[in-house]
């Protein structure tokens, strides 16, 4: 990959990736610096990475250091609670989400996956990677990216219908 | 056997309640010697909803009992069939029998409803704030080429510039037309000497003689004709004679060779320069001095092209000008010598 292709990946994948890291860390200075380490390593790698699997390698590059930061971020805070969202950035979420409102009610579900589950689902759904790319993304093999999506879609639904929302 | 490649879908079983106790010691025992797989066993432990790890529900007997007793060939449409059906991961003849099972069955069809509307779709609006400072700019390389060009041009304007322009540094001689003040030889005047048994003898020549030149041909002493030297060093050699001489303006020579003008005025020109004394309708060139001390900087890297003693004349115009100058003053003396 010349220079050229590489200002080419900026232009084409920065934002994605960009969308995709600040959807699960839900913090934009954070999520900068990980999209900024990711194209950093890509051009350290420039020689060996090609411009039809930058975009691959982006997302992988992104996924690891992100989980490098839920692990730091994990170690070095103390009472972090999972289940305790208000550390999060919910674009359409100010207020608790409403019925009718399925955008934000999807956001809050989605903060309520497992970050592997909203990792996969994000993948899918953000960029229409198949198994089998997400996959080499995550490190994982097909069929536990196809385990994680099921359980990441049937949790959703659950949530959506749980009766709390109806009322 | 717990590895390197199973170990996280026994981790996932091991949350989700679906590990025997043997099974789990099993894992654990894994996770001892592996401190790195442990610490993700822990942390994801901790990102899986408390719902998660609560032991799965277990189907009552008698659920069971009517479970086994449905045949094999009738087709139930599972939530794994409908996640997949959602996903677009079924066969054709699997995605005809799921569409047949959820137009029979309304409640199907809802979380059908649910499972595709529960998508995300990326927002547009979100972009990356910081992409200036991702992009790789071109170095800037000065070619060789180039660089070549520069140093030529400037050692070609260096010398010109030694040659053309009158060093200041050498004793100035008051002529009688009190014009030149420096070391240069006038050269307006043509001098026929005439040294006859090992005298010499001078004659200054006037309007009418210079006109009308008749050397003593018959005389055997050896007649030298020197005129227009403009050099320094052309000068100095005949030095000694011309001082012996006076000195007449150019105008007076009768003579048809305007090449004489030309030198006189050229000769005049460089001494006023000399002196500091621009002309008036010349701009002002810089010394010799300058041009040396430009020509040093510029070969050494510390002066610029913007800075020569020219002011507001590029490198390309400074070398067009040197190299007219050259032309013109190589076909005088061309001119010059053929006549002479």
């Amino acid at each position: 990959m010349d220079r050229q292709e590489y200002n080419r990946c900026v232009e084409l994948y920065s934002d994605a990736v960009y969308r995709f890291i600040l959807k699960n860390t839900a913090d934009s200075e954070d999520s900068s610096d990980i999209v900024q380490e990711a194209f950093v390593r890509m051009w350290e790698k420039s020689e060996t990475v090609s411009f039809d699997k930058a975009k691959s390698y982006l997302f992988t590059s992104a996924y690891h250091i992100m989980i490098d930061y839920f692990r730091k971020k994990k170690r070095y805070s103390t009472g972090f609670d999972m289940e305790d969202d208000s550390h999060c950035w919910h674009p359409a979420t100010n207020e608790k989400a409403s019925s009718f409102d399925l955008k934000a009610i999807l956001n809050e579900a989605l903060d309520k996956l497992p970050e592997i589950q909203k990792s996969v689902i994000l993948l899918r759904d953000y960029e229409g990677y198949s198994y089998e790319e997400i996959g080499e993304i995550t490190g994982l093999n097909e069929s536990q990216v196809k385990v994680y999506i099921y359980r990441g879609r049937i949790a959703l639904k659950n949530f959506i219908k749980s009766p709390d929302l109806i009322l | 056997m717990i590895s390197h490649k199973n170990y996280m879908e026994r981790i996932v079983d091991y949350y989700d309640g679906n590990l025997s106790q043997s099974e789990s010691d099993a894992l654990m025992a894994f996770l001892e010697q592996q401190p790195d797989l442990y610490e993700e066993f822990l942390l994801f432990g901790d990102t899986m909803p408390e719902t998660a790890a609560e032991a799965p529900l277990k189907a009552p007997a008698s659920l069971i009992e009517q479970l086994k007793s449905i045949p094999d060939h009738v087709f139930v449409l599972t939530d794994e069939l409908l996640v997949a059906y959602a996903e677009k991961d079924l066969d054709a003849y699997t995605i005809k029998k799921v569409e047949e099972a959820i137009a029979q069955n309304p409640e199907r069809k809802r979380d059908l409803d649910i499972l595709l509307a529960a998508r995300y779709a990326a927002d547009k609006a979100i972009v990356y704030p910081y992409k200036n400072k991702l992009l790789r700019k071109e170095p800037v390389i000065i070619s060789f080429r180039r660089m070549m060009y520069y140093t030529t041009a400037a050692a070609a304007i260096f010398i010109l510039a030694f040659f053309l322009w009158p060093d200041q540094q050498q004793p100035s001689t008051e002529s009688s037309t009190g014009i030149a003040q420096t070391e240069v030889v006038p050269v307006q005047k043509p001098v026929e000497q005439i040294q006859t048994n090992g005298q010499n003898q001078t004659t200054e020549q006037t309007p009418e003689n210079v006109s009308l030149p008749q050397p003593d041909h018959t005389n055997t002493a050896e007649t030298i004709i020197r005129s227009t030297e403009k050099t320094n060093l052309i000068a100095a050699r005949g030095s000694d004679i011309l001082e012996q001489n006076i000195f007449e303006s150019p105008d007076q020579i009768n003579d048809s060779r305007t090449e004489y003008l030309d030198i006189y005025h050229m000769v005049e020109y460089k001494n006023a320069l000399a002196q500091n004394q621009p002309q008036p309708d010349q701009p002002s060139t810089g010394t010799l001095g300058e041009w040396k001390d430009w020509g040093l900087g510029f070969i050494s890297g510390r002066n610029s092209i913007k800075e020569n003693p020219l002011a507001s004349v590029t490198l390309r115009e400074a070398a067009n000008i040197g190299m007219n100058e050259v032309n013109r003053i190589a076909t005088e003396n061309l001119s010059l010598s053929k006549k002479d």
